[in-house]
């Protein structure tokens, strides 16, 4: 169904089934950011089954188990010519199984799953070491991120990626995160993360507007959302090594 | 003798650390040491067997109400506190009760098990039968995948005696017949929710769903059915009878937590079942601990509501009729991952008047996100509980805290009521 009114769509993809660590919440901030900031939006959401007709101006997938993703994924392969088109011009934003949806291949220790491969040359192995617990990384361009991961995924064949990781409960590293494109954003970090990192936020919604041929100027009363998110950042980035040492 | 030493070693042990404050599983593992088929020696005395109380919500309070279900039938039951739900956990229980001769006079016992143990207990305790509630997403960065606790709690259940009871409205766990194959022992039963009291709850019972299969079984009979259900009061339907009961604490997820302890009471004590006992003992039930439990502070009271994950979140604010006048909301980091906080809703609250603990600025995040107001953010417990103590009494209502484990326990004991969870 298509909202006339709306001057910005965001589809979601598989929402029942990839929406398990809290995806709603991503969308919801995407929705709330451009609606205070005077930019009309739809929320559309695609299931198994259903057809996809008109070309978005956002795709969001969310993070589910395996075996939702083997749920989804005879109905996203029909549909792979088309995502695959859209990903050319249409921003893209994935967290944890809908970025392995979005790989070539899915690698895991039952088996190999073939990926939509929206990133032809990045394949996703699952089953790696676990990683739980708070994060905070650095993109290419200097921002901070916060999330929580929960995740046994490694990516091979990413050109850039979405953020590296700087610290962990284990201390400093430096380790890729997700991936990252002109149009595709891909991460395994959740939290979610849109509320707690507004800049990515309405990096998103702007990149969002523009497909829709408007302009996104955040709003100062979003303000009031973001002090918030500082503050729980704030939290999570001095309980870093302490919330978990070890996971059984 | 060396059974009389194990004891008294483990006893001895029991009091050293209760002394030094709080329970221990340490007592139990050295009576294991000294004795080590001490679980099993001791639970093969029980007459009526052992119960085990599996899900993802609701295992402590329908432990308890299967365990007063079955005292008002007159047998006497050993269960456990909720904290002690690993092997030594429990055998720490039963040294509390044991007598130096070995002996534990009980005829029956009711166990809440974790999930993750539940294996390894039944082999040691043998259970005659096993009672399923849900399978929730729960502590996902703990169990990664919601599907593998459903084959815990399944994987326990095959190995019941003679009995498993299973949710008929779980997509995952009701489908244990499937795993019997040709075998007709344990038998299985289900309870249930009515689908017109299904059709009107808020968000439903929030079950995981099962991705694995594909058609849903046909609905079949359930031994305990919610029939009718508002506020603390439930008409269950359990073996063709209706009996109308007044819950322990308010919600929906309490009316089918009785339904499971019902049908789980109907199978232990067979055709002594007395629907009149059952219907006195729920009125007589008091709360499980910070499950709706109520606590005196200063000349108010406290009512505290317990949550863990998204499911028990959404089902106790679902069972606000209305919009409570004074809110408390404590989430720290003993609940690591709270992603799926935004996959609640919050329309059963106007307003929060403090959000506190360590993921306070994260709660009120949400909260704003929800546009739910927020009278403060303070995230050290003692300060916020000042400031709850300030606000006036509300006239017809109490105040009313959410709380995560850890938060509550912290509560408890600056309000003056630091005891552990016990038995009830």
């Amino acid at each position: 169904m298509t909202d006339a009114t709306a001057r910005v769509r965001i589809l979601q993809l598989y929402p029942d089934e990839l929406g398990v660590t809290g995806d709603a919440g991503n969308v919801a901030v995407l929705r709330t950011r451009l609606k205070v900031s005077g930019v009309p939006v739809a929320v559309e959401v695609h299931r198994p089954g259903e057809t996809l007709v008109a070309e978005p101006d956002l795709v969001v997938v969310g993070n589910g188990p395996l075996s939702a993703l083997r749920r989804v994924h005879d109905d996203a392969l029909a549909c792979r010519d088309l995502i695959a088109e859209w990903a050319r011009h249409v921003p893209f934003f994935a967290v944890g199984a809908g970025l392995e949806l979005l790989c070539s291949r899915i690698e895991d220790p039952s088996g190999v799953l073939e990926g939509l491969r929206i990133l032809p040359d990045v394949v996703a192995h699952r089953g790696r070491p676990r990683r739980v617990g708070y994060v905070i990384g650095e993109t290419p361009q200097g921002q901070q991120v916060v999330g929580f991961e929960d995740q046994a995924t490694e990516l091979t064949g990413v050109e850039t990626p979405f953020t590296t990781i700087v610290r962990d409960v284990t201390g400093p590293v430096s380790r890729p995160d997700g991936a990252q494109t002109p149009t595709i954003t891909v991460t395994l970090l959740q939290g979610p993360l849109l509320p707690l990192n507004p800049w990515l936020a309405d990096r998103l919604a702007a990149s969002a507007a523009a497909h829709a041929g408007v302009s996104y100027l955040p709003h100062a009363s979003l303000a009031r959302y973001d002090s918030l998110a500082a503050r729980a950042t704030e939290r999570m980035r001095a309980h870093v090594s302490s919330v978990f040492t070890t996971i059984r | 003798m060396r059974r009389f030493s194990a004891i008294l070693l483990g006893r001895l042990a029991r009091f050293l650390t209760r002394l030094r404050g709080g329970g221990s599983a340490f007592p139990g593992y050295l009576v294991r040491k000294a004795w080590p088929r001490f679980i099993e020696d001791v639970s093969a005395q029980w007459g009526h067997g052992v119960v085990f109380v599996l899900g993802s919500n609701g295992k402590s309070t329908t432990t308890h109400m299967i365990s007063e279900l079955l005292r008002a039938h007159g047998l006497r039951v050993f269960t456990n506190p909720t904290g002690a739900n690993l092997p030594q956990g429990i055998a720490s229980a039963m040294l509390a009760e044991v007598s130096l001769a070995g002996r534990l006079p009980a005829d029956v016992a009711v166990l809440e098990v974790d999930e993750a143990f539940a294996v390894d207990l039944a082999r040691l305790l043998s259970p005659r039968t096993v009672l399923m509630l849900n399978c929730q997403v729960d502590q996902l960065y703990r169990f990664y995948e919601t599907e593998r606790v459903a084959d815990m709690m399944l994987d326990a259940a095959l190995m019941a005696g003679e009995h498993i009871v299973t949710n008929r409205e779980d997509p995952l766990l009701s489908k244990a017949g499937d795993r019997l194959g040709s075998r007709s022992v344990p038998d299985v039963t289900f309870f249930g929710v009515s689908e017109a009291v299904l059709a009107a709850s808020r968000h439903g019972l929030l079950n995981a769903p099962d991705f694995r299969a594909g058609s849903r079984p046909e609905r079949t009979a359930a031994l305990a059915e919610v029939r009718s259900f508002g506020g603390r009061e439930a008409t269950l339907a359990v073996a063709g009878e209706e009996l109308h009961v007044v819950l322990p604490a308010r919600g929906l997820h309490y009316a089918l937590d009785a339904a499971a302890a019902s049908a789980t009471a109907r199978l232990v004590l067979g055709d002594a079942f007395d629907e009149t006992a059952v219907v006195n003992a729920f009125a007589n039930m008091r709360p499980a601990y910070g499950r709706g439990e109520i606590v005196p502070f200063g000349d108010e009271s406290v009512e505290f509501i317990m949550f863990k994950n998204g499911p028990s979140l959404q089902l106790n604010l679902d069972s606000l009729a209305a919009p409570p006048r004074q809110v408390m909301f404590a989430l720290d980091e003993g609940t690591p991952d709270i992603s799926w906080i935004y996959d609640v809703a919050f329309d059963a609250l106007d307003h929060v008047d403090v959000v506190t603990g360590e993921k306070a600025w994260q709660v009120a995040l949400r909260l704003a996100y929800a546009g739910v107001p927020v009278g403060a953010v303070e995230p050290d417990l003692e300060k916020a509980i000042e400031l709850m103590r300030k606000l006036p009494a509300p006239e017809d209502d109490r105040k009313l805290w959410f709380v995560n484990y850890e938060q509550m326990m912290l509560a408890r004991k600056h309000l003056g009521f630091p005891d552990l969870e016990t038995r009830l």
